[in-house]
């Protein structure tokens, strides 16, 4: 929502900083950031993190990562419901309704939750991605009971302070998180173009999280109020609290604020496999530009699929470092590119691989899309080599490391994980799914990804070459 | 049912003072400091090394020069090439990144504990033996010009270089410290390798580390292996811009943009400064935080914009004091309005009561956060060393927080806020924008390149 850390139109990838929602805006060089993994085993120590777990009356579930020597907890509630869910015409509806939930509810003041989380030397925010919409708090571990009651204030009294004004404001606010940052950023409608071509009509995945202006100007109160209803209810939300708390005294302060919440019933999300596919080909968008950029995007394994780790190890052997394959044949050696990237999107119903190709100015888009699709021609042929694939088993377990000595990191991982896998545990196997990628994992997935239909390709170029 | 009351916050309760582990401090023969902590949580080492000159101790004709130095550090080192030390590292896994700001130049490595010796090889070769291959450098700038290129294509950064030059002029806080196309063109491989000499070889440098790791043993390790730096120079000195002669309004005409992007700004404090604290205490109830001010009225009233942060960026010398946000085109010139409106307001009436109290908590409350990770300790370890802060500045800085009064803030704000003092930058369409900025008066729209 706010502009905190992050915009909200994101999301993280498994709970890191990556952000999926729009490779082009993490820049240049590698686009995988904090992604989780593991190395070779031998002897190296893995962490491991205690989770502990109790579903409440009302159907809320709560998780307990209890640790750390900072005196901090982080709160995270996860809703299970993202841009996925929206009706026709509603396109971005979930992310102005995440807008909407930090406005105020029936005993907080509009402006009062950002205020006092922030005043009690907190930090705070909320993201809506494809399928899912997070809200958490990391504070002072003597304010748990501030993030407690300000989150179970808006998850049951929330639409007694619900009104017109509060949603023509943020539909502004949205409208112009919108132009600020997708319309006026260099290649800033790449992906939701992309998206448009990977899916076809009426697929979930087929348009971004921050959604279009018309369907924004479209939106009334009656959404809102249905949209709570629907998918805001205890049963449909993960609740983690990680950090310096015991994890009895989490228990029982969840109980003490959550409890009360009634029931609404199962929640109707259709969370079935989806992955029909779009037309695909390739676009070409003129844009602002000095120089063209490629998105190759291709269908993939979803992050609950035993092949996701395989599948997020390729794009490291793509795009991480500068001895990865396509920075070393497009920027050291062919020198056409000033940059590569990418990533695979960890969402639940089908996976995508990104790959973004920053061209020097003057070269064509052509010739970019040619070059990485011989780079990764040679992949499937030849498949990884022994080498390059334990260094990304080291980077991608340093990463892991790097990611969960926070706790705001820890708790956001362990919500996706309980989430989007319906398994909290994921949170210590990944470093050995990770471990256990090996090579012919890798020419399996490549295969898969790469040969299958090909992928969607969007070249962004400057305006007025070649449109 | 009964529950507890919602009518109110919750009450805090105690909080424990974050536990900051002991930085040893070693030093190498030739002078280089090396600060190190245990912290065992995870088997990690984070570790960051600064050298004293950044980019405002080059000359304005070799801008850009330590910024690229230091992108080609790593491009060959130690008899291996470009390529041979790509695949060192991503082998061993670690995390390296180097970059040259305003003041210093900046190294840091993040690597699993039990590849942390592999990593500081990396870190030595890069650092003490840098090739400077003339292949590899062409290739490097011609990359770093391209960069420039993509620069001006994001309004953002056109906005923030725009405001930087109207404020600072020809103080180097007015260049961006990646240079420009022309001062990078005449850079070869002798004046990077002079450069390396001057700033990295020869500059007063300091290495900061934490983790899982013996700090003996390590300063130990890590000073046998740097012994060659020569850290005993002073940083050549800084000077203070004076502030910009006039409230200056400027238009950029950006074709196409789809909205406005704003910057408000003025020359503001160094690192140091007295009123440094009594600074961040204002700014935090004038647009730090997402309750302060500026973003109330501007998003959360008027839905102008995704959001509005000011800040000041604290540097050797005086650094900008800067008013940024982004809003739909045709009321930018009522934005700019709205933001005066404010600036005045903080100097009429300064926060006081419980807006004085939110803002100084939220200074020093949020402290265990920054130390929370060993990459974040290590992040402000290095702060404080780099800019020369008290050994025992984190300790001290609540109580000098604490100690900043109404009076002090309302000090603050009569010093930088005069709105006839601060130069506003717009990035826009210009033709779009131009109706609205008609009651602002006289509008400089200098031509783009």
């Amino acid at each position: 929502m706010a502009c905190l850390e992050r915009p909200g139109g994101g999301g993280y990838v498994r709970g890191g900083a990556g952000r999926p929602d729009n490779p082009a805006r993490t820049g240049f060089g590698v686009t995988r950031r904090e992604d989780a993994g593991v190395a070779q085993g031998n002897g190296r120590q893995t962490p491991r993190f205690r989770i502990e777990r109790r579903t409440l009356d009302n159907g809320l579930r709560v998780l307990v990562q209890p640790g750390g020597e900072a005196p901090l907890v982080a709160a995270h509630m996860m809703y299970d419901v993202g841009s996925a869910d929206e009706p026709a015409g509603r396109r971005g509806f979930a992310h102005l309704f995440e807008h909407l939930l930090f406005e105020g509810s029936e005993h907080v003041a509009k402006g009062e939750h950002f205020r006092l989380v922030q005043a009690a030397g907190g930090t705070l925010n909320g993201t809506t991605w494809f399928d899912r919409t997070n809200y958490w708090e990391t504070v002072p571990v003597g304010e748990l009971e501030l993030a407690l009651w300000l989150e179970s204030d808006r998850m049951g009294w929330f639409l007694p302070a619900l009104t017109q004004e509060k949603l023509d404001n943020q539909r502004d606010v949205v409208k112009n998180e919108r132009r600020q940052s997708y319309e006026n950023r260099p290649y800033g409608l790449a992906v939701e173009t992309a998206l448009a071509r990977l899916f076809p009509a009426g697929h979930p995945y087929r348009h971004p999280t921050i959604g279009f202006m018309e369907d924004l100007d479209a939106a009334t109160l009656t959404d809102a109020r249905d949209w709570f209803e629907t998918w805001y209810g205890p049963e449909n939300a993960t609740l983690v609290i990680a950090g310096a708390v015991a994890p009895d005294a989490a228990f029982a302060a969840a109980d003490r604020w959550f409890g009360a919440i009634p029931s609404r019933g199962a929640p109707r999300g259709d969370r079935a496999a989806a992955t029909a596919r779009g037309e695909g080909g390739v676009v070409t968008i003129g844009d602002r530009v000095s120089a063209a950029r490629v998105y190759l995007a291709c269908h993939a394994p979803a992050f609950p699929d035993p092949a996701f780790e395989a599948a997020d190890v390729l794009s490291s052997l793509l795009a991480e470092g500068r001895s990865s394959r396509l920075h070393h044949d497009l920027v050291h050696e062919r020198r056409i590119a000033a940059g590569v990237g990418a990533s695979a999107w960890p969402l639940r119903r089908t996976g995508l691989v990104w790959i973004v190709v920053t061209g020097l100015s003057g070269v064509p888009a052509s010739e970019l899309d040619g070059a990485t699709r011989e780079v990764l021609d040679r992949l499937v042929r030849e498949g990884p080599r022994e080498f390059e694939l334990e260094g990304a088993r080291n980077r991608a377990r340093r990463q892991l490391v790097l990611q969960l000595d926070s706790v705001t990191q820890r708790a956001d991982a362990l919500a996706h994980a309980a989430v989007l896998r319906g398994d909290p545990d994921y949170l210590n196997e990944v470093f050995a799914r990770y471990d256990a990628v090996s090579a012919d994992d890798v020419a399996r997935v490549s295969h898969d990804i790469l040969a299958a239909g090909g992928p969607a390709a969007v070249h962004v170029v400057p305006e007025g070459d070649g449109r | 049912m009964s529950g507890p009351d919602r009518t109110r916050r919750p009450p805090s309760r105690p909080t424990p003072a974050p536990i900051l582990p002991e930085f040893r401090e070693f030093r190498s023969d030739g002078g280089l400091r090396v600060r190190a902590a245990r912290v065992a949580r995870l088997p990690e080492v984070a570790v960051r090394l600064v050298a004293g000159a950044g980019a405002a101790s080059e000359p304005a004709a070799l801008t850009g020069a330590t910024s690229l130095a230091v992108r080609c550090l790593p491009e060959g080192a130690a008899g291996r090439s470009a390529r041979d030390m790509a695949a060192w590292l991503d082998h061993v896994g670690a995390g390296f990144g180097a970059g040259a700001g305003h003041d210093h130049v900046e190294l840091h490595l993040h690597a699993l504990a039990p590849t942390a010796g592999e990593a500081l090889s990396f870190l030595e070769a890069v650092v003490l033996q840098p090739a400077f291959d003339p292949d590899e450098v062409a290739r490097v700038r011609r990359e770093a010009v391209d960069g420039l290129g993509r620069r001006r294509d994001d309004p953002a950064a056109v906005a923030d270089d725009a405001l930087a030059a109207a404020v600072f002029g020809d103080h180097p806080y007015g260049r961006y410290p990646g240079g420009t196309a022309a001062t990078l063109a005449t850079l070869d491989a002798d004046a990077l390798r002079e450069t390396w000499e001057r700033t990295l070889r020869d500059g007063p440098a300091v290495l900061i580390a934490a983790g899982d790791l013996e700090p003996e043993a390590f300063a130990a390790d890590v000073a046998r292996r740097f012994g060659p730096l020569r850290s005993a120079v002073e940083a050549p000195p800084v000077e203070s811009a004076s502030r910009p002669p006039s409230s200056a309004l400027r238009l950029l005409h950006h074709a196409g943009s789809r909205q406005a992007e704003i910057r408000v700004g003025t020359v503001g404090l160094a690192r140091g400064a007295p009123d440094e604290i009594a600074a961040l205490v204002m700014n935090a109830a004038l647009g730090g935080l997402f309750g302060s001010r500026l973003n109330r009225n501007l998003r959360e009233d008027k839905g102008w914009t995704y959001g509005v942060r000011s800040g000041f960026a604290r540097r050797r010398a005086a650094g900008p004091f800067e008013i940024r946000t982004a809003v739909d085109t045709p009321v930018a010139g009522r934005a700019i309005e709205e933001i005066r409106r404010e600036l005045q307001g903080m100097r009429d009436r300064p926060p006081d009561g419980e807006e004085l109290d939110a803002a100084r908590r939220s200074l020093t409350l949020s402290l265990p956060r920054r130390f929370e990770t060993t990459s974040r300790l290590v992040a402000a370890e290095t702060e404080r060393v780099a800019y020369g802060l008290p050994e025992d500045w984190w300790h001290r800085f609540p109580e000098i927080v604490a100690a900043v009064g109404r009076d002090d803030v309302a000090a603050v704000a009569q010093r930088f806020l005069d709105p006839a003092g601060l130069v506003t930058v717009i990035v826009a369409d210009a033709e779009e924008a131009r109706p609205g900025l008609a009651a602002l008066g006289v509008v400089d729209e200098p031509e783009t390149p």
